[in-house]
């Protein structure tokens, strides 16, 4: 049985057929900003961390500027990440260069006690809700997840034009590509040419009740 | 037949007819990030080399800093690529510009030896039931040659001498599909060899029919 799809056109009030090009491809419009529904529903956060810290000359193994530990039960929500950012705060007299590096804990570890109050990407207050605990700069990861080999960059680096001065952002969409399962943890850092640079990371991420296999 | 399509407004629970615009396109709002659902099915993976590599100064034949091999027969899984990337690890004297550059084998080609364990990328352990062996860098593609590498992605530049800091990260989003058989590698092209990089890859597996 084949089914002609109709659907309401929004304001008319009218049903029309839905159209697809030649080659069969149905059309379709988004109704709303990529993450407008993710948003909506509140479960969406953001965290940054509220010491400044230098960045890193070599990979680290458990030093992060911020970490994100899901707080969730076994099969409990997954913290599924939308972007990684940081912001740099002291610039440092040279020139230099500057990228974001992450590390996905792949076991349940114990929790980083973390402290730092998420923030609602719909505006409706801090801290709701949210499975995350996040470490401020100096929490360090646990030894299991803090390994050199598992950091790995991301999104692309930045360049300081003019030493001692701020002003560099470094920004990952990463749109779902990593997820933190129930007591997993994840680790954010910079790396940079130069200590005397000096960062403040965080994450936005949103939270769902899925099936991670 | 003709039907309008109905669904169930999350929250209030009441059915209500799928819109159009005036035009027949369907809207369409998405509930969950691009990557979400691709994660979730517990098949992404990421890999980095653990010892950097010197880039090329000029198109490389088999030299790879990173190489990967579908381990699948004939017929079994594809490997999706959704990004690649490198990071400049240690500094050396020289300023420099670097990009990335990849190779994809067009025919069945030798196993590499496995080198590096992927890591899930929903956080469920690394290396379960993948078909990607991979390898470290070296002079590892088989049938690679000069024609067959392509740049990729933005290039980065090193503000100051002797020191790290510079990543190379390009979205692939499936522009790239390694067949069952096929080896891919990705290089780094940068103005002096002195200057050395850890590649890596991101991508996830499915059952795909190549046409």
């Amino acid at each position: 049985m084949q089914t002609l799809v109709r659907a309401i056109q929004r304001i008319l009030g009218t049903e029309k057929n839905v159209e697809c090009s030649e080659d069969g491809g149905l059309h379709i419009t988004q109704s709303g900003a990529e993450y407008e529904e993710l948003t909506r529903s509140g479960y969406s956060f953001s965290c940054i961390s509220s010491t400044t810290a230098a960045g890193v000359v070599a990979l680290p193994t458990t030093a992060a500027q911020l970490s994100i530990w899901n707080s969730a039960d076994d099969g409990g929500r997954s913290i599924i990440i939308d972007a990684l950012f940081a912001v740099n705060i002291v610039n440092g007299a040279t020139l230099g260069q500057a990228g974001l590096i992450y590390v996905l804990g792949q076991t349940r570890v114990a929790s980083n006690a973390g402290t730092l109050v998420p923030r609602k990407l719909n505006g409706k207050g801090p801290g709701s809700d949210t499975v995350a605990l996040c470490g401020d700069s100096g929490t360090a990861l646990d030894a299991v997840t803090g390994v050199a080999i598992g950091w790995t960059p991301i999104g692309p680096s930045v360049n300081v034009s003019v030493v001692s001065l701020p002003g560099l952002v470094l920004w990952a969409p990463i749109d779902g590509r990593l997820i933190i399962a129930p007591g997993h943890l994840l680790g954010i850092n910079v790396m940079t040419s130069n200590v005397e640079n000096t960062w403040r990371a965080g994450a936005m991420w949103h939270e769902k009740q899925i099936t991670l296999v | 037949m003709q039907s309008v399509i109905n669904a169930i407004q999350r929250i209030l629970g009441t059915e209500k007819s799928a819109h159009a615009t005036e035009s027949g396109e369907l809207l369409v709002t998405p509930s969950g990030a691009k990557f979400e659902e691709i994660t979730r099915g517990g098949y992404s993976f990421s890999v980095i080399t653990t010892t950097a590599t010197a880039s090329l100064v000029a198109l490389p034949t088999t030299a790879a800093g990173i190489g990967l091999w579908n381990s699948a027969p004939d017929g079994g899984k594809s490997m999706i690529v959704d990004a690649i990337f490198a990071i400049h690890i240690v500094g050396e004297a020289t300023l420099n510009q670097a990009g990335l550059i990849y190779y994809m084998g067009s025919g069945r080609e030798a196993a590499l030896t496995q080198a590096l364990i992927p890591r899930k990328l929903n956080s469920l352990g690394p290396n379960s039931d993948t078909v990607a062996i991979c390898a470290a860098g070296g002079a590892i593609m088989t049938s690679g040659a000069a024609t067959s590498w392509v740049p990729i992605g933005p290039t980065a530049n090193i503000s100051l001498v002797s020191t790290p800091g510079a990543i190379l990260w390009c979205p692939i989003d499936g522009r790239l599909i390694i067949p069952p058989g096929r080896q891919f590698g990705v290089n780094v092209m940068c103005n002096d060899v002195t200057n050395t990089f850890n590649c890596g890859v991101m991508w996830h597996e499915k059952q795909l029919t190549l046409v």
